[in-house]
């Protein structure tokens, strides 16, 4: 992630409260500091989870926008019934809710043309009549779980969506995707939300357009939460073979994103050699095999990401991430052996962004003081001290009044002065 | 100092202290602050600990003038445990969670401890105020630690401050109230205690705030 151009950051706007669906996300991307809206680091075409915080919804709408530079700025998201507004404008239709019918029928075909993505139903006749309607190519669609590409009852529908020829696709079920694959020719965002665990990885080769590629490899069923719950850490382990996604095809990848819901396993990163377009790497939740070194020279890889329940022998690669000198933003939430000299993280002079773990950060006897002064124009983000010290207040207070009254009120001042 | 004042001092000093201490309890440049904050509440705790006729009383333990009250305390404990799982579920959450790790026990302990210092501590030293004033005033010191705990985080999460501090001034005026006509501590902290497992039981590991 970069900025495209200088004064091409993207801001939302809090005028409509708006943040990022992803708590980690928001960690990394959007920070208002007490402005009206928050500065994003985007590259054009980035999708964007986001969701339009409203303490009156129970639910708050979440939607995906993918960031276009033409989209005035900063940009304002708002809600307009079954649908979210970017400038006044419907760019984004929930057709799962159920005044979604009624709301087309109340709008203009120009308003309805602004409408950019679409949330399907899986209801297939509704859908098609949705796609029918609002329909065109470079279209994005998020399909629930209903909607699978391999079964008979939804083919049909799965037909109609490739045959729009989409530019984003959000799947929650892509059983049967490799074989639409090479009819998408201009798809650049693809996202797997919940690709199942141990299943050969679909090729991607077939897509030359694609930009953005986001898999999530057993992220937690419905009603488990948005957190990986125990019954899902005790998967066996999974693995995400980096050499199977024939990542080499694909010269326009910028963003890559492999998330597993479980604890799994990258085998290798060096697959990643010839992308040479990548800008973004995130691995998360996946324990690599051999350490950070392995991760090809990338020179335009400008945010790195590695969420790790890993082992220390992860970082042995730490210096040797120095050499990716166009690095902005480095997150790294893992755990480092306790000598880990984070000071050779200064000679990261562009780094604008830096996570690090809580423990490092916690110490201010640690790197943390030098590094603030080495990288003046980064913000360091971690995670302190944490309310569970309340506990260590509150055993403090008790035990010293315990002792106080024992003391000077009762026996110890006795004992004291007979004495 | 007449105990009347020294209680309603140790209820401010305190709060302040807790106050300060969320405040920078994730910045490191803050640490002297922290320590600080800490300290002073620390000390308002153990001042009125020394000073009071009876220790325990201090922190809320006292027993229900009817035995026939201890019966409520399973019903304490489902109320949270119901309010949990109402939370998770506008969480878009499973309203149960599906297994227990070990922040379950973390989770409990920092419950537990925010009930021993408002519902417990606060809210006894401030009797005099009467039982619903008492139970409001604590609620709102309570309010105020929770909102500075996230007003400056070291990171960019902001949480929506209205519903945090509605939220969590309506749950402390209820188990204020729990605890004021219940006549015991053990009734509000079994519910804290029933809620923060159903709402955190689950995590695999500890949220930022913790």
């Amino acid at each position: 992630m970069v900025l495209p151009e200088p004064g091409m950051d993207i801001r939302l706007s809090s005028d409509q409260p708006a943040r990022l669906a992803d708590a980690m996300e928001l960690i990394e991307r959007g920070y208002t500091e007490g402005k009206p809206y928050a500065d994003l680091l985007l590259m054009p075409g980035d999708l964007l989870p986001l969701s339009l915080m409203d303490s009156r919804l129970v639910h708050p709408p979440n939607f995906w926008y993918v960031y276009n530079t033409q989209d005035k700025q900063p940009l304002v998201f708002g809600m307009d019934g079954p649908a979210v507004s970017l400038d006044g404008k419907p760019v984004f239709l929930d057709t799962t809710d159920p005044n979604a019918a009624k709301w087309m029928d109340s709008h203009k075909p120009g308003e309805l043309a602004a409408i950019r993505g679409l949330r399907l139903s899986g209801d297939v006749d509704a859908d098609l009549a949705v796609i029918k309607r609002l329909g065109r190519p470079g279209m994005l669609f998020e399909c629930p779980k209903k909607i699978s590409f391999a079964r008979e009852e939804t083919r049909r529908l799965a037909e109609a969506i490739v045959n729009s020829d989409p530019g984003a696709l959000v799947l929650n079920d892509a059983d049967g995707i490799d074989l639409c694959l090479p009819r998408l020719k201009n798809l650049t965002q693809l996202v797997i939300q919940d690709w199942p665990s141990g299943r050969p990885l679909p090729s991607l080769r077939d897509v030359p357009r694609l930009k953005v590629f986001s898999l999530g490899i057993d992220k937690p069923r419905k009603n488990e939460g948005p957190l990986a719950s125990l019954p899902a850490a005790r998967q066996p382990t999974v693995h995400a073979d980096l050499a199977k996604l024939d990542l080499d095809k694909l010269p326009d990848l910028h963003s890559l994103f492999i998330e597993c819901g479980a604890p799994g396993t990258v085998n290798d990163l060096r697959p990643l050699k010839n992308l040479h377009q990548l800008r973004h790497l995130s691995i998360i939740n996946c324990v690599l095999h051999s350490n950070l070194a392995s991760l090809p020279l990338l020179g335009d890889l400008t945010s790195l990401e590695v969420v790790s329940p890993g082992t220390e022998r992860d970082f042995v690669g730490l210096e040797y991430l120095t050499r990716f000198t166009r690095l902005e933003k480095l997150s790294l939430f893992c755990e480092f052996p306790k000598k880990t000299n984070f000071r050779v993280l200064s000679k990261l002079a562009s780094l604008k962004i830096l996570v690090l773990p809580k423990d490092f950060v916690e110490n201010p006897e640690g790197d943390i003081t030098y590094l603030r002064k080495a990288l003046p124009n980064c913000r360091i983000y971690g995670i302190c001290v944490g309310s569970r010290w309340i506990i260590a207040i509150l055993a403090a207070g008790i035990a010293a009044g315990v002792a106080w009254r024992r003391f000077v009120r009762g026996r110890g001042l006795k004992r004291l002065v007979t004495a | 100092m007449r105990s009347t004042t020294r209680d309603l001092l140790a209820a401010v000093g305190f709060s302040a202290g807790m106050v300060v201490f969320a405040l920078a309890a994730y910045r490191p440049e803050l640490l002297a602050l922290w320590i600080a904050g800490a300290a002073l509440a620390a000390t308002c705790l153990a001042v009125a600990m020394a000073k009071a006729d009876r220790p325990a009383a201090t922190l809320g333990f006292t027993r229900p003038g009817n035995n026939v009250l201890w019966l409520a305390l399973p019903i304490c404990a489902a109320l949270g445990a119901a309010a949990g799982a109402y939370y998770r579920t506008a969480q878009g959450r499973s309203p149960l969670p599906m297994g227990l790790t070990w922040f379950c026990l973390a989770s409990a302990a920092i419950g537990a401890a925010e009930e021993l210092a408002y519902r417990g501590f606060v809210q006894s030293q401030l009797w005099r105020l009467g039982p619903l004033l008492a139970c409001m005033v604590a609620a709102a010191a309570h309010t105020a630690y929770k909102c500075a705990l996230f007003a400056l985080p070291a990171g960019p999460q902001r949480p929506v401050f209205l519903s945090l501090a509605l939220g969590t001034f309506i749950g402390g005026t209820v188990f204020g109230l729990m605890r004021q006509y219940l006549k015991s501590i053990a009734f509000p902290l079994a519910a804290h205690v029933a809620f923060d497992v159903i709402v955190y039981g689950d995590l695999l590991s500890a949220p930022w705030w913790a």
